[in-house]
């Protein structure tokens, strides 16, 4: 053979081995039927207890169980309890566990368990803990499957609060549960239908749980976080993936089963594949423009006002999703999902009125001054934003958008430094989303407080005594009827201070591979009941 | 040689120390901290603030400072304040990736650059050397998350022919290691690629003009000999430092291609360690990032002397 042909044989060979070697990685990439591989968000924490945002939610789901859980109509349900009673006053809660409930680790649930896990989840940064804590006269253990919760006096609220719609107190062993509540904990034992795999654990890259084989479902079918939680695949895997594109791409080779949510503006390239389902699996999420009460302005009633006739929900909507069907315009604080919303005192949410808008500025005591808007996050705040600005500008408002990151966007919206005099540090609006279970229940509402007098309290700094002692009135009301009656008075006290504005309601879509089948929709994105075929 | 080399890696602990003040005071006076970060949307002031003091974020600058520069004397870079894990053990998980794909790259960027700047050289003034250099400019032009998502478009979606992302350890099969860099190492290459093959062309035409190379070819022997024998060894100290100086271009094209290419690498955990401002992360990753450099200077100004025989003398 000549050097030539032995080299040109070589080559062929090499070339073949590529070929070879890329049909097997081809093969590889796909998921296994039996394995559910989704490209979620970053995760940083997942101690349940300790703070985190979303993500450390979503994980949570998969790892610990509650209690309690809501269902699609907001009711709460019994999830680890098999039943509960309420003493003749409404002061004391008595839980049984349902048997057979294990932890992770094999160890049966016991009431110490949950009775540790409350409290360690009371002590938490969250407003509904708060709530729980302020209420709470003691948790006690009564025997291994039973435990009570003595309030302080009787609160409405009460299971509501227990239940808790957004990071709900996870169950974890009482060895963890003594973890002090500003030291995260190390070992991830819950008692909830997946095991998570430490070992496999890469933080920003994956992470990954199987099935847990020795989970006791309840009987009930899923219905938002309440109902049966049974598990079809082995194993379920967490990729964590930045770029929307990247994950679009990802979905549409097969590499992953199910995106948790697409952006807006990459549905397009989905919608027109055979082999993509798109459907909203998670609740929505609702536009809020918080409003500096301290810098001029905005320190007058009149000028807050004047964004209510400003905004118009419907514009902000389509700039957001770009679509009817992915948004709802909601004249209620409450969200139009919760028993609660009602249409009391939202003419000027609901109708734009630049006119109006322009002649409150001015009663107001706009003087000419640069309005301070920022964001971060998503590209739903930035278009939210933007409208505004746009709106702003059309009155004859100077204006100033700013887009940035989470971590600068929360220092600076904890500044109390007048805007008007130092532009770069202070505020005027804040522009921020939250997810649509989050003001369904007034007395709940963590980002709704009166308490900012004194440049104290929350950002906004809203001095309004009448929202604290109305929300204590809803949680204290005895009848529904009354509770909404309270709820009214409430929507009226928040038209007129304005503390923020909310824009509406839209949602992101979740994308899945057409032969992922039983996914349940539910506030925070859940993977029990789903299937591959 | 051995004292040089000592010299030369104690003449280094200034800069890391000059690197590691600068990273410190720079991440530290960006607004917002860690605390904020952790803490739920409707925490109060108050158990921020908690938060921050458990965090030990409530000391003075300097206190914390040398409680930092400390850890670092004795080998420890600290813990991550969000995930609570080591910074050496984040990584270490993270470190491999993009070792690999540095490798891949230079591997491309040297394999491909230096013969098409040779080529450019030795065709100078025809057709070759002007496709070349227009290619050279193209791929120093268009931007690495653009050509990285146009590759994605079309190789991976529409043709299914490589993935759209991820990273696969070698040790999981060279054929799967080598199907998932292909993109990134081509997209973070390319630019790496224009730069060598325009400075191998620059160099090689000005040794082209010297007499030895007339000598050479008057002696008779072949063109490629005169080539890569005579002219390209003479012109490669230009060419390694070029080779050197873009490991710094390389760093920061890993930032933005991991994300494109969802590699878990160290760019992506130094975006997401600013963007949570997890000060003991970015300060270890930016300090060996750092120590990486100043090794490959090293290794470049070391490697004259196999290049240059009068570097030794």
């Amino acid at each position: 053979m000549s050097k030539r042909s032995l080299v040109f044989s070589m080559a062929l060979a090499m070339g073949f081995s590529v070929l070879v070697a890329s049909g097997s990685a081809l093969a590889q990439r796909i998921p296994p039927k039996d394995t559910l591989r989704f490209a979620g968000f970053s995760v940083k924490v997942l101690d349940p207890h300790f703070g985190g945002g979303g993500s450390t939610e979503f994980f949570q789901y998969k790892v610990y169980d509650s209690l309690f859980a809501f269902d699609e109509n907001m009711v709460v349900q019994p999830q680890m309890a098999e039943k509960f009673t309420w003493n003749a006053d409404k002061t004391k809660l008595t839980v049984t566990l349902r048997p057979g409930l294990k932890f992770h680790d094999g160890q049966p649930v016991r009431a110490a368990d949950a009775v540790a896990s409350l409290k360690r989840w009371s002590n938490g940064r969250r407003g509904t803990a708060r709530i729980f804590k302020k209420f709470t006269k003691s948790i006690d253990v009564v025997d291994d499957k039973t435990l009570t919760w003595t309030l302080t006096e009787p609160f409405g609220m009460s299971m509501e609060v227990i239940t808790s719609v957004r990071y709900p107190p996870a169950i974890i062993p009482e060895r963890l549960a003594k973890t002090p509540r500003n030291k995260q904990i190390k070992d991830f034992t819950g008692s909830g239908p997946y095991i998570f795999l430490p070992d496999e654990y890469v933080p920003g890259k994956q992470l990954h749980f199987k099935k847990f084989e020795d989970y006791v479902p309840r009987s009930e079918p899923p219905s938002f976080t309440a109902g049966g939680k049974k598990v079809h695949v082995k194993k379920l895997e967490w990729k964590i993936m930045k770029d929307d594109a990247t994950r679009v791409a990802a979905l549409r080779t097969g590499e992953i089963d199910l995106i948790q949510e697409v952006p807006h503006a990459l549905r397009k390239d989905l919608l027109t594949d055979p082999n993509v389902v798109l459907k909203p699996l998670r609740t929505g999420r609702q536009g809020l423009i918080f409003i500096n009460h301290l810098a001029p302005p905005f320190d007058n009633k009149k000028a807050r006002q004047a964004l209510l006739w400003l905004i118009s929900q419907e514009e902000t909507l389509t700039a957001i999703t770009g679509d009817p069907a992915l948004y709802q315009t909601c004249p209620s604080v409450w969200t139009c999902a919760s028993p609660y919303a009602t249409d009391v005192a939202s003419e000027a949410i609901m109708k734009q009125d630049l006119e109006k808008a322009k002649q409150l500025m001015k009663e107001g005591g706009y003087n000419g001054q640069t309005i301070q808007v920022f964001q971060a996050g998503s590209t739903a705040t930035f278009s939210n934003a933007t409208v505004l600005a746009a709106n702003l500008r059309k009155i004859g408002v100077k204006v100033q958008h700013q887009a940035m990151n989470r971590g600068a966007a929360i220092a600076r919206r904890k500044n109390t430094v007048d805007p008007n005099k130092d532009p770069k540090k202070g505020w005027h609006i804040y522009v921020q989303a939250t997810q649509e279970v989050t003001p369904s229940i007034p007395a709940l509402m963590g980002l709704l407080q009166g308490d900012g007098c004194n440049k104290k309290g929350f950002y906004g700094w809203t001095c309004d005594e009448r929202i604290g002692k109305l929300k204590v009135a809803f949680g204290q009301a005895k009848s529904e009827a009354e509770r909404k009656k309270i709820a009214a008075e409430l929507q009226k006290v928040v038209y007129d201070t304005v503390p923020y504005i909310q824009t509406g309601l839209y949602s992101n879509e979740a994308a899945y591979r057409s032969n992922v089948k039983g996914a349940v929709r539910a506030p925070s994105p859940i993977y029990w009941n789903i299937r591959k075929e | 040689m051995f004292t040089y080399i000592v010299r030369r890696c104690f003449a280094a602990i200034p800069v890391m120390i000059v690197v590691g003040v600068f990273v410190f005071l720079l991440i530290h006076l960006t607004p917002g901290d860690p605390a904020d970060i952790l803490a739920d949307e409707d925490a109060t002031p108050a158990e921020i603030e908690q938060l921050r003091e458990s965090l030990g974020l409530d000391k003075p600058l300097h206190t914390q400072f040398l409680i930092w520069s400390g850890n670092i004397a004795t080998g420890d870079l600290g813990t991550s304040l969000l995930v609570s894990k080591p910074v050496t053990t984040l990584m270490a998980q993270r470190i491999e990736p993009t070792i690999f794909l540095a490798i891949t790259t230079l591997t491309f960027a040297v394999f491909l650059g230096v013969p098409l700047g040779v080529m450019a050289a030795w065709k100078q003034g025809t057709w070759w050397d002007h496709a070349i250099m227009i290619f050279a400019v193209l791929g120093f032009s268009v931007p690495g998350f653009w050509l990285g998502f146009m590759f994605v478009s079309k190789f991976a979606v529409d043709w299914t022919i490589v993935p759209a992302q991820g990273f696969v350890s070698i040790r999981e099969g060279f054929g799967t290691f080598l199907h998932h860099m292909i993109l990134p190492t081509i997209t973070l290459g390319s630019s790496y690629m224009a730069l060598i093959t325009r400075i191998t062309r620059a160099t090689v035409v000005e040794v082209l003009k010297e007499d030895y190379i007339r000598t050479a070819y008057a002696k008779g022997l072949p063109p490629m000999k005169v080539l890569f024998r005579h002219a390209l060894q003479n012109s490669s100290i230009p060419i390694v430092t070029v080779i050197g100086i873009g490991f710094a271009l390389l760093i920061n094209g890993v930032v933005v291609i991991e994300t494109v290419f969802n590699i878990p690498g160290m760019g992506n955990l130094t975006i997401e360690a600013v963007l949570d401002r997890d000060y003991p992360v970015v300060q270890g990753v930016i300090l060996v990032f750092s120590g990486i450099y100043v090794l490959v200077n090293l290794v470049v100004d070391l490697s004259y002397s196999i290049f240059d025989p009068r570097v030794r003398h």
